[in-house]
Protein backbone atom coordinates (compact mmCIF):
# COMPACT_ATOMS: atom_id res chain seq x y z
CA UNK A 1 0.00 0.00 0.00
CA UNK A 2 1.34 3.40 -0.99
CA UNK A 3 0.94 5.18 2.34
CA UNK A 4 1.97 8.62 1.11
CA UNK A 5 -0.56 8.46 -1.65
CA UNK A 6 -3.19 7.29 0.79
CA UNK A 7 -2.40 10.16 3.14
CA UNK A 8 -2.62 12.73 0.38
CA UNK A 9 -5.84 11.33 -1.09
CA UNK A 10 -8.03 13.35 1.27
CA UNK A 11 -9.62 10.27 2.82
CA UNK A 12 -8.16 10.98 6.26
CA UNK A 13 -9.55 14.52 6.32
CA UNK A 14 -12.93 13.16 5.29
CA UNK A 15 -12.65 10.51 8.01
CA UNK A 16 -11.87 12.95 10.80
CA UNK A 17 -14.57 15.38 9.69
CA UNK A 18 -17.17 12.61 9.56
CA UNK A 19 -17.77 12.57 5.85
CA UNK A 20 -17.21 8.87 5.16
CA UNK A 21 -19.93 6.24 4.93
CA UNK A 22 -19.80 3.50 7.58
CA UNK A 23 -17.84 0.88 5.62
CA UNK A 24 -15.18 3.32 4.51
CA UNK A 25 -15.01 4.67 8.06
CA UNK A 26 -14.23 1.20 9.43
CA UNK A 27 -11.62 0.67 6.70
CA UNK A 28 -9.80 3.83 7.72
CA UNK A 29 -9.96 2.83 11.38
CA UNK A 30 -8.25 -0.45 10.56
CA UNK A 31 -5.54 1.32 8.56
CA UNK A 32 -4.99 3.85 11.36
CA UNK A 33 -4.30 1.02 13.79
CA UNK A 34 -1.96 -0.67 11.34
CA UNK A 35 0.16 2.24 10.09
CA UNK A 36 1.72 4.58 12.71
CA UNK A 37 2.40 7.28 10.11
CA UNK A 38 -1.31 7.35 9.21
CA UNK A 39 -2.18 7.48 12.88
CA UNK A 40 0.09 10.47 13.35
CA UNK A 41 -1.67 12.34 10.55
CA UNK A 42 -5.07 11.44 11.98
CA UNK A 43 -4.03 12.60 15.46
CA UNK A 44 -2.91 15.91 14.02
CA UNK A 45 -6.14 16.29 12.13
CA UNK A 46 -8.16 15.51 15.25
CA UNK A 47 -6.19 18.10 17.17
CA UNK A 48 -6.84 20.58 14.40
CA UNK A 49 -10.56 19.79 14.44
CA UNK A 50 -10.59 20.48 18.17
CA UNK A 51 -8.90 23.83 17.61
CA UNK A 52 -11.39 24.55 14.85
CA UNK A 53 -14.52 23.87 16.93
CA UNK A 54 -13.16 26.02 19.77
CA UNK A 55 -13.75 28.90 17.39
CA UNK A 56 -17.46 28.28 17.74
CA UNK A 57 -17.50 27.80 21.54
CA UNK A 58 -20.48 29.39 23.28
CA UNK A 59 -21.11 29.27 27.04
CA UNK A 60 -24.32 27.29 27.61
CA UNK A 61 -27.12 28.70 29.78
CA UNK A 62 -26.04 28.30 33.46
CA UNK A 63 -29.22 26.44 34.47
CA UNK A 64 -28.24 23.50 32.25
CA UNK A 65 -25.40 22.38 34.50
CA UNK A 66 -27.54 22.20 37.64
CA UNK A 67 -30.20 20.18 35.77
CA UNK A 68 -27.57 17.86 34.39
CA UNK A 69 -25.92 17.28 37.75
CA UNK A 70 -29.35 16.60 39.17
CA UNK A 71 -29.98 14.03 36.47
CA UNK A 72 -26.81 12.08 37.02
CA UNK A 73 -26.96 12.42 40.78
CA UNK A 74 -30.41 10.89 40.91
CA UNK A 75 -30.05 8.60 37.93
CA UNK A 76 -30.56 5.49 40.02
CA UNK A 77 -33.91 6.70 41.34
CA UNK A 78 -37.14 6.67 39.33
CA UNK A 79 -37.37 10.48 39.67
CA UNK A 80 -33.85 10.94 38.30
CA UNK A 81 -34.48 8.42 35.56
CA UNK A 82 -37.58 10.33 34.53
CA UNK A 83 -35.47 13.44 33.98
CA UNK A 84 -33.32 11.69 31.39
CA UNK A 85 -34.09 11.74 27.67
CA UNK A 86 -36.23 8.69 26.93
CA UNK A 87 -33.67 6.77 24.90
CA UNK A 88 -31.07 7.11 27.63
CA UNK A 89 -33.17 5.61 30.38
CA UNK A 90 -31.93 2.31 31.70
CA UNK A 91 -35.09 1.25 33.49
CA UNK A 92 -37.85 2.45 31.24
CA UNK A 93 -40.41 0.21 32.92
CA UNK A 94 -39.60 1.77 36.26
CA UNK A 95 -40.22 5.24 34.92
CA UNK A 96 -43.21 4.32 32.88
CA UNK A 97 -44.76 2.70 35.93
CA UNK A 98 -43.95 5.76 37.92
CA UNK A 99 -45.32 8.10 35.34
CA UNK A 100 -48.23 5.94 34.30
CA UNK A 101 -51.48 7.77 34.56
CA UNK A 102 -53.68 6.63 37.41
CA UNK A 103 -56.45 4.31 36.36
CA UNK A 104 -59.54 6.23 35.33
CA UNK A 105 -61.87 7.03 38.16
CA UNK A 106 -64.66 4.54 38.57
CA UNK A 107 -67.80 5.46 36.74
CA UNK A 108 -70.81 6.22 38.77
CA UNK A 109 -72.70 3.01 39.25
CA UNK A 110 -75.58 2.66 36.84
CA UNK A 111 -78.68 1.32 38.47
CA UNK A 112 -79.21 -2.26 37.39
CA UNK A 113 -82.83 -1.92 36.49
CA UNK A 114 -84.19 0.66 34.14
CA UNK A 115 -87.71 1.42 33.45
CA UNK A 116 -88.83 0.31 29.96
CA UNK A 117 -90.56 3.64 29.35
CA UNK A 118 -87.31 5.54 29.85
CA UNK A 119 -85.60 3.32 27.32
CA UNK A 120 -88.26 3.97 24.63
CA UNK A 121 -87.90 7.72 25.07
CA UNK A 122 -84.15 7.41 24.74
CA UNK A 123 -84.43 5.41 21.48
CA UNK A 124 -86.89 7.93 20.10
CA UNK A 125 -84.64 10.86 20.97
CA UNK A 126 -81.62 9.11 19.38
CA UNK A 127 -83.60 8.39 16.18
CA UNK A 128 -84.70 12.05 15.94
CA UNK A 129 -81.15 13.29 16.30
CA UNK A 130 -79.95 10.86 13.64
CA UNK A 131 -82.62 11.98 11.18
CA UNK A 132 -81.76 15.62 11.85
CA UNK A 133 -78.05 15.00 11.19
CA UNK A 134 -78.73 13.11 7.93
CA UNK A 135 -81.08 15.82 6.72
CA UNK A 136 -78.58 18.57 7.52
CA UNK A 137 -75.80 16.69 5.68
CA UNK A 138 -77.95 16.25 2.55
CA UNK A 139 -78.80 19.96 2.53
CA UNK A 140 -75.18 20.90 2.92
CA UNK A 141 -74.15 18.56 0.11
CA UNK A 142 -76.75 19.97 -2.26
CA UNK A 143 -75.82 23.55 -1.39
CA UNK A 144 -72.14 22.87 -2.01
CA UNK A 145 -72.92 21.20 -5.31
CA UNK A 146 -74.89 24.16 -6.60
CA UNK A 147 -72.19 26.67 -5.64
CA UNK A 148 -69.63 24.37 -7.23
CA UNK A 149 -71.32 24.83 -10.62
CA UNK A 150 -70.85 28.56 -10.30
CA UNK A 151 -67.17 28.05 -9.35
CA UNK A 152 -66.58 25.74 -12.29
CA UNK A 153 -68.19 28.19 -14.69
CA UNK A 154 -65.98 31.00 -13.42
CA UNK A 155 -62.88 28.81 -13.67
CA UNK A 156 -63.74 27.94 -17.27
CA UNK A 157 -64.09 31.62 -18.18
CA UNK A 158 -60.74 32.38 -16.47
CA UNK A 159 -59.06 29.52 -18.33
CA UNK A 160 -60.45 30.75 -21.66
CA UNK A 161 -59.17 34.25 -20.95
CA UNK A 162 -55.73 32.88 -20.08
CA UNK A 163 -55.58 30.88 -23.31
CA UNK A 164 -56.51 33.99 -25.31
CA UNK A 165 -53.84 36.03 -23.48
CA UNK A 166 -51.18 33.36 -24.03
CA UNK A 167 -52.08 33.18 -27.69
CA UNK A 168 -51.66 36.88 -28.20
CA UNK A 169 -48.35 36.89 -26.26
CA UNK A 170 -47.06 33.99 -28.32
CA UNK A 171 -47.97 35.70 -31.58
CA UNK A 172 -46.19 38.88 -30.45
CA UNK A 173 -43.09 36.96 -29.52
CA UNK A 174 -42.95 34.91 -32.70
CA UNK A 175 -43.35 38.13 -34.66
CA UNK A 176 -40.22 39.55 -33.07
CA UNK A 177 -38.25 36.39 -33.67
CA UNK A 178 -39.25 36.26 -37.26
CA UNK A 179 -37.31 39.41 -37.98
CA UNK A 180 -34.21 37.34 -38.58
CA UNK A 181 -34.53 33.81 -39.84
CA UNK A 182 -31.24 32.78 -38.20
CA UNK A 183 -32.30 33.98 -34.78
CA UNK A 184 -35.43 31.89 -34.87
CA UNK A 185 -33.43 28.74 -35.54
CA UNK A 186 -31.19 29.51 -32.55
CA UNK A 187 -34.14 28.92 -30.27
CA UNK A 188 -34.31 25.31 -31.44
CA UNK A 189 -30.62 24.69 -32.01
CA UNK A 190 -29.56 21.77 -29.76
CA UNK A 191 -26.11 23.35 -29.39
CA UNK A 192 -27.65 26.36 -27.66
CA UNK A 193 -28.56 26.03 -23.98
CA UNK A 194 -31.38 28.34 -22.96
CA UNK A 195 -32.13 29.32 -19.39
CA UNK A 196 -34.72 31.66 -17.95
CA UNK A 197 -33.18 33.92 -15.37
CA UNK A 198 -34.08 33.90 -11.67
CA UNK A 199 -34.79 37.13 -9.84
CA UNK A 200 -32.12 38.24 -7.38
CA UNK A 201 -33.25 39.89 -4.15
CA UNK A 202 -36.58 41.59 -4.73
CA UNK A 203 -36.34 41.45 -8.52
CA UNK A 204 -38.87 39.39 -10.48
CA UNK A 205 -37.93 35.97 -11.75
CA UNK A 206 -37.94 35.27 -15.46
CA UNK A 207 -37.16 38.83 -16.50
CA UNK A 208 -34.86 37.60 -19.26
CA UNK A 209 -33.66 34.51 -21.12
CA UNK A 210 -30.02 33.69 -21.72
CA UNK A 211 -28.63 31.29 -24.25
CA UNK A 212 -25.12 29.97 -24.71
CA UNK A 213 -23.91 28.26 -27.85
CA UNK A 214 -21.60 25.40 -26.92
CA UNK A 215 -20.00 25.47 -30.40
CA UNK A 216 -19.58 29.14 -31.19
CA UNK A 217 -19.43 30.10 -27.45
CA UNK A 218 -21.67 33.04 -28.25
CA UNK A 219 -24.10 34.36 -25.63
CA UNK A 220 -27.67 35.31 -26.57
CA UNK A 221 -30.00 37.46 -24.60
CA UNK A 222 -33.73 38.14 -24.71
CA UNK A 223 -35.30 40.74 -22.48
CA UNK A 224 -38.82 40.14 -21.22
CA UNK A 225 -39.29 42.36 -18.21
CA UNK A 226 -36.06 44.21 -17.37
CA UNK A 227 -36.84 47.90 -17.01
CA UNK A 228 -35.15 50.55 -19.12
CA UNK A 229 -32.05 51.63 -17.18
CA UNK A 230 -31.67 55.24 -15.97
CA UNK A 231 -29.58 57.47 -18.25
CA UNK A 232 -26.35 57.12 -16.29
CA UNK A 233 -26.62 53.36 -15.88
CA UNK A 234 -26.36 50.24 -18.02
CA UNK A 235 -27.18 46.57 -17.72
CA UNK A 236 -24.24 44.20 -17.96
CA UNK A 237 -24.12 40.43 -18.41
CA UNK A 238 -21.35 38.48 -16.71
CA UNK A 239 -20.60 34.82 -17.05
CA UNK A 240 -19.28 33.06 -13.92
CA UNK A 241 -17.15 29.94 -14.18
CA UNK A 242 -15.00 28.60 -11.36
CA UNK A 243 -15.05 32.04 -9.79
CA UNK A 244 -13.73 33.59 -12.98
CA UNK A 245 -15.75 36.41 -14.39
CA UNK A 246 -16.14 36.85 -18.12
CA UNK A 247 -17.66 39.90 -19.66
CA UNK A 248 -20.56 38.87 -21.90
CA UNK A 249 -21.39 42.42 -22.88
CA UNK A 250 -24.09 44.99 -22.34
CA UNK A 251 -27.57 44.35 -23.70
CA UNK A 252 -29.78 47.11 -24.99
CA UNK A 253 -32.93 47.44 -22.97
CA UNK A 254 -35.78 49.44 -24.46
CA UNK A 255 -39.41 48.93 -25.27
CA UNK A 256 -38.85 48.16 -28.92
CA UNK A 257 -36.51 45.24 -28.39
CA UNK A 258 -38.43 43.40 -25.67
CA UNK A 259 -38.70 39.76 -26.71
CA UNK A 260 -36.03 40.12 -29.38
CA UNK A 261 -32.88 38.08 -29.46
CA UNK A 262 -29.64 40.00 -28.98
CA UNK A 263 -26.21 38.64 -29.81
CA UNK A 264 -23.80 39.21 -26.96
CA UNK A 265 -20.06 38.56 -26.61
CA UNK A 266 -18.54 35.14 -26.77
CA UNK A 267 -17.41 33.54 -23.51
CA UNK A 268 -14.64 31.00 -23.78
CA UNK A 269 -14.88 29.21 -20.43
CA UNK A 270 -17.99 27.06 -19.93
CA UNK A 271 -20.32 29.25 -17.89
CA UNK A 272 -21.66 27.89 -14.61
CA UNK A 273 -23.92 30.84 -14.10
CA UNK A 274 -24.80 34.23 -15.52
CA UNK A 275 -25.37 37.39 -13.60
CA UNK A 276 -27.14 40.45 -14.94
CA UNK A 277 -26.20 43.62 -13.12
CA UNK A 278 -27.07 47.27 -13.30
CA UNK A 279 -23.95 49.40 -13.07
CA UNK A 280 -22.83 52.98 -13.67
CA UNK A 281 -22.28 53.67 -17.37
CA UNK A 282 -18.74 53.12 -18.61
CA UNK A 283 -17.77 50.97 -15.63
CA UNK A 284 -16.70 47.54 -16.80
CA UNK A 285 -14.35 46.61 -14.01
CA UNK A 286 -16.67 44.00 -12.55
CA UNK A 287 -19.96 43.71 -10.75
CA UNK A 288 -18.58 44.63 -7.35
CA UNK A 289 -20.33 47.98 -7.15
CA UNK A 290 -23.25 46.95 -9.25
CA UNK A 291 -26.71 45.86 -8.28
CA UNK A 292 -27.54 42.30 -9.22
CA UNK A 293 -30.89 41.98 -10.98
CA UNK A 294 -30.97 38.45 -12.34
CA UNK A 295 -28.99 35.24 -12.07
CA UNK A 296 -29.12 32.07 -14.16
CA UNK A 297 -27.53 28.76 -13.27
CA UNK A 298 -26.19 26.55 -16.04
CA UNK A 299 -25.90 22.82 -15.44
CA UNK B 1 -11.28 30.09 48.07
CA UNK B 2 -11.37 26.90 46.06
CA UNK B 3 -8.14 25.85 44.44
CA UNK B 4 -8.15 25.21 40.69
CA UNK B 5 -7.48 21.62 39.88
CA UNK B 6 -6.37 20.31 36.56
CA UNK B 7 -6.63 16.71 35.54
CA UNK B 8 -4.83 14.66 32.96
CA UNK B 9 -6.92 12.92 30.35
CA UNK B 10 -6.28 9.55 31.98
CA UNK B 11 -7.46 10.93 35.33
CA UNK B 12 -10.61 12.26 33.75
CA UNK B 13 -11.39 8.89 32.17
CA UNK B 14 -10.64 7.10 35.43
CA UNK B 15 -12.79 9.54 37.39
CA UNK B 16 -15.73 9.15 35.04
CA UNK B 17 -15.45 5.39 35.22
CA UNK B 18 -15.44 5.66 39.01
CA UNK B 19 -18.68 7.75 38.79
CA UNK B 20 -16.95 10.75 40.36
CA UNK B 21 -19.37 13.67 40.05
CA UNK B 22 -16.65 16.21 40.80
CA UNK B 23 -14.73 15.04 37.73
CA UNK B 24 -17.94 15.19 35.73
CA UNK B 25 -18.51 18.74 36.87
CA UNK B 26 -14.94 19.65 35.89
CA UNK B 27 -15.44 18.04 32.49
CA UNK B 28 -18.62 20.03 31.98
CA UNK B 29 -17.00 23.32 32.95
CA UNK B 30 -14.11 22.81 30.57
CA UNK B 31 -15.76 21.25 27.56
CA UNK B 32 -19.41 22.32 27.53
CA UNK B 33 -18.82 25.62 25.66
CA UNK B 34 -17.12 23.83 22.75
CA UNK B 35 -19.75 21.08 22.64
CA UNK B 36 -22.62 23.54 22.98
CA UNK B 37 -21.07 25.58 20.17
CA UNK B 38 -21.09 22.53 17.92
CA UNK B 39 -24.71 21.74 18.81
CA UNK B 40 -25.71 25.34 18.11
CA UNK B 41 -23.89 25.35 14.79
CA UNK B 42 -25.77 22.23 13.72
CA UNK B 43 -29.21 23.10 15.07
CA UNK B 44 -29.20 26.89 15.64
CA UNK B 45 -32.19 26.69 17.98
CA UNK B 46 -30.91 27.38 21.50
CA UNK B 47 -33.48 25.30 23.38
CA UNK B 48 -32.89 22.23 21.23
CA UNK B 49 -29.14 22.75 21.41
CA UNK B 50 -29.42 22.86 25.21
CA UNK B 51 -31.35 19.57 25.20
CA UNK B 52 -28.71 18.09 22.92
CA UNK B 53 -25.93 19.23 25.25
CA UNK B 54 -27.59 17.55 28.23
CA UNK B 55 -28.07 14.38 26.23
CA UNK B 56 -24.41 14.48 25.19
CA UNK B 57 -23.17 14.71 28.76
CA UNK B 58 -25.49 11.94 29.94
CA UNK B 59 -24.15 9.79 27.09
CA UNK B 60 -20.57 10.61 28.12
CA UNK B 61 -21.39 9.73 31.73
CA UNK B 62 -23.11 6.49 30.83
CA UNK B 63 -20.89 5.30 27.98
CA UNK B 64 -17.43 6.14 29.28
CA UNK B 65 -16.63 2.41 29.28
CA UNK B 66 -16.99 2.44 25.49
CA UNK B 67 -14.31 5.10 25.08
CA UNK B 68 -11.31 3.61 23.27
CA UNK B 69 -8.15 5.69 23.76
CA UNK B 70 -6.49 4.02 20.76
CA UNK B 71 -8.95 5.75 18.43
CA UNK B 72 -8.34 9.26 19.65
CA UNK B 73 -8.30 11.66 22.54
CA UNK B 74 -11.17 11.95 25.03
CA UNK B 75 -12.23 15.31 23.64
CA UNK B 76 -12.34 13.92 20.09
CA UNK B 77 -14.64 11.16 21.36
CA UNK B 78 -16.85 13.69 23.18
CA UNK B 79 -16.90 15.87 20.10
CA UNK B 80 -18.07 12.94 17.97
CA UNK B 81 -20.87 12.25 20.43
CA UNK B 82 -21.90 15.91 20.36
CA UNK B 83 -21.87 16.17 16.58
CA UNK B 84 -23.71 12.89 16.04
CA UNK B 85 -26.34 13.66 18.68
CA UNK B 86 -26.92 17.10 17.20
CA UNK B 87 -27.18 15.75 13.65
CA UNK B 88 -29.56 12.99 14.79
CA UNK B 89 -31.69 15.62 16.43
CA UNK B 90 -31.60 17.69 13.26
CA UNK B 91 -32.77 14.68 11.24
CA UNK B 92 -35.37 13.58 13.72
CA UNK B 93 -36.93 16.99 13.46
CA UNK B 94 -37.84 16.01 9.91
CA UNK B 95 -35.53 18.44 8.22
CA UNK B 96 -35.72 17.01 4.76
CA UNK B 97 -32.83 16.86 2.36
CA UNK B 98 -34.58 19.24 0.01
CA UNK B 99 -34.81 21.80 2.76
CA UNK B 100 -31.15 21.35 3.58
CA UNK B 101 -30.14 21.63 -0.04
CA UNK B 102 -32.31 24.69 -0.54
CA UNK B 103 -30.71 26.32 2.48
CA UNK B 104 -27.27 25.42 1.34
CA UNK B 105 -27.98 26.43 -2.22
CA UNK B 106 -28.87 29.82 -0.93
CA UNK B 107 -25.65 29.78 1.05
CA UNK B 108 -23.74 28.64 -2.01
CA UNK B 109 -25.08 31.63 -3.88
CA UNK B 110 -24.06 33.89 -1.03
CA UNK B 111 -20.65 32.35 -1.02
CA UNK B 112 -20.05 33.18 -4.66
CA UNK B 113 -17.29 35.72 -4.09
CA UNK B 114 -18.72 38.11 -6.66
CA UNK B 115 -22.05 38.15 -4.89
CA UNK B 116 -20.80 38.11 -1.34
CA UNK B 117 -20.13 41.83 -1.62
CA UNK B 118 -23.82 42.51 -1.65
CA UNK B 119 -24.75 40.38 1.31
CA UNK B 120 -24.02 41.35 4.83
CA UNK B 121 -23.42 37.90 6.32
CA UNK B 122 -22.90 38.23 10.00
CA UNK B 123 -20.40 35.85 11.54
CA UNK B 124 -20.47 36.97 15.13
CA UNK B 125 -18.29 35.05 17.48
CA UNK B 126 -16.05 33.62 14.81
CA UNK B 127 -12.35 34.08 15.07
CA UNK B 128 -10.43 35.67 12.29
CA UNK B 129 -8.94 32.32 11.29
CA UNK B 130 -12.30 30.93 10.33
CA UNK B 131 -13.35 34.15 8.72
CA UNK B 132 -10.24 34.13 6.61
CA UNK B 133 -11.05 30.69 5.30
CA UNK B 134 -12.16 31.05 1.72
CA UNK B 135 -15.91 30.93 1.43
CA UNK B 136 -15.78 27.90 -0.82
CA UNK B 137 -13.61 26.05 1.69
CA UNK B 138 -15.74 27.07 4.61
CA UNK B 139 -18.91 25.84 3.00
CA UNK B 140 -17.52 22.37 2.34
CA UNK B 141 -16.45 22.03 5.99
CA UNK B 142 -19.80 23.36 7.18
CA UNK B 143 -21.70 20.93 5.00
CA UNK B 144 -19.63 17.92 5.97
CA UNK B 145 -19.08 18.56 9.62
CA UNK B 146 -21.95 20.65 10.85
CA UNK B 147 -24.76 19.55 8.55
CA UNK B 148 -23.73 15.91 8.28
CA UNK B 149 -24.07 15.89 4.48
CA UNK B 150 -22.82 12.84 2.63
CA UNK B 151 -20.27 13.10 -0.17
CA UNK B 152 -23.08 12.64 -2.69
CA UNK B 153 -25.06 15.49 -1.18
CA UNK B 154 -22.03 17.77 -1.16
CA UNK B 155 -21.27 16.91 -4.79
CA UNK B 156 -24.86 17.74 -5.68
CA UNK B 157 -25.02 20.96 -3.73
CA UNK B 158 -21.68 22.31 -4.92
CA UNK B 159 -22.23 20.90 -8.39
CA UNK B 160 -18.87 19.13 -8.47
CA UNK B 161 -17.99 15.53 -9.41
CA UNK B 162 -18.23 13.03 -6.56
CA UNK B 163 -14.54 12.19 -6.91
CA UNK B 164 -13.59 15.80 -6.30
CA UNK B 165 -15.29 16.05 -2.89
CA UNK B 166 -12.47 14.41 -0.92
CA UNK B 167 -9.75 16.46 -2.58
CA UNK B 168 -11.74 19.66 -2.03
CA UNK B 169 -12.17 18.63 1.59
CA UNK B 170 -8.45 18.07 1.91
CA UNK B 171 -7.66 21.44 0.37
CA UNK B 172 -10.12 23.13 2.69
CA UNK B 173 -8.63 21.48 5.76
CA UNK B 174 -5.07 22.24 4.65
CA UNK B 175 -5.99 25.87 4.29
CA UNK B 176 -7.66 25.78 7.69
CA UNK B 177 -4.56 24.22 9.21
CA UNK B 178 -2.42 27.09 7.97
CA UNK B 179 -4.84 29.65 9.35
CA UNK B 180 -5.15 27.96 12.73
CA UNK B 181 -1.37 27.86 13.04
CA UNK B 182 -1.22 31.60 12.46
CA UNK B 183 -3.85 32.06 15.13
CA UNK B 184 -2.02 30.03 17.79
Amino acid sequence: MDINRYISSGVLESYVYGLLPDEEHSEVEAIVLRYPEVRLVVNNLQQQLEDFVHNYAVTPPPALKAQLLDMIHNESTPEGEALLPEELRLNTHMVSNQKAAPPPAAFTAIPGKKKARDRIWKYLAAACILILVISASINLFLLKDSTDYKGRYQRLIAAQQKIDADKSLESNQTASFRETEGDESLMNDPAVIWVKTSGYGHHNAGAASLGWDKKSREVYFINWQLPEPPENKQFHIWSVSDHQLQDAGMPEINRSNTGKLQHMRRVIENPKAFVITLEPKGDSTGPDDAEIFQTAKFK
Amino acid sequence: MGATFTYTEAELVQGLKARDEKIFSYLYDHYSPALYGVALKVITDETTAGDVLQEVFVKIWRSIDKYDASKGRLFTWMLNIARNTAIDSLRSKAYKLEQKITDVNNHALMYEPQMAVHLQVDHLGLSKAVELLQKEQRIIIDLAYFKGCTQEEIAKVLDIPLGTVKTRMRNAIMQLRGLLKQQL
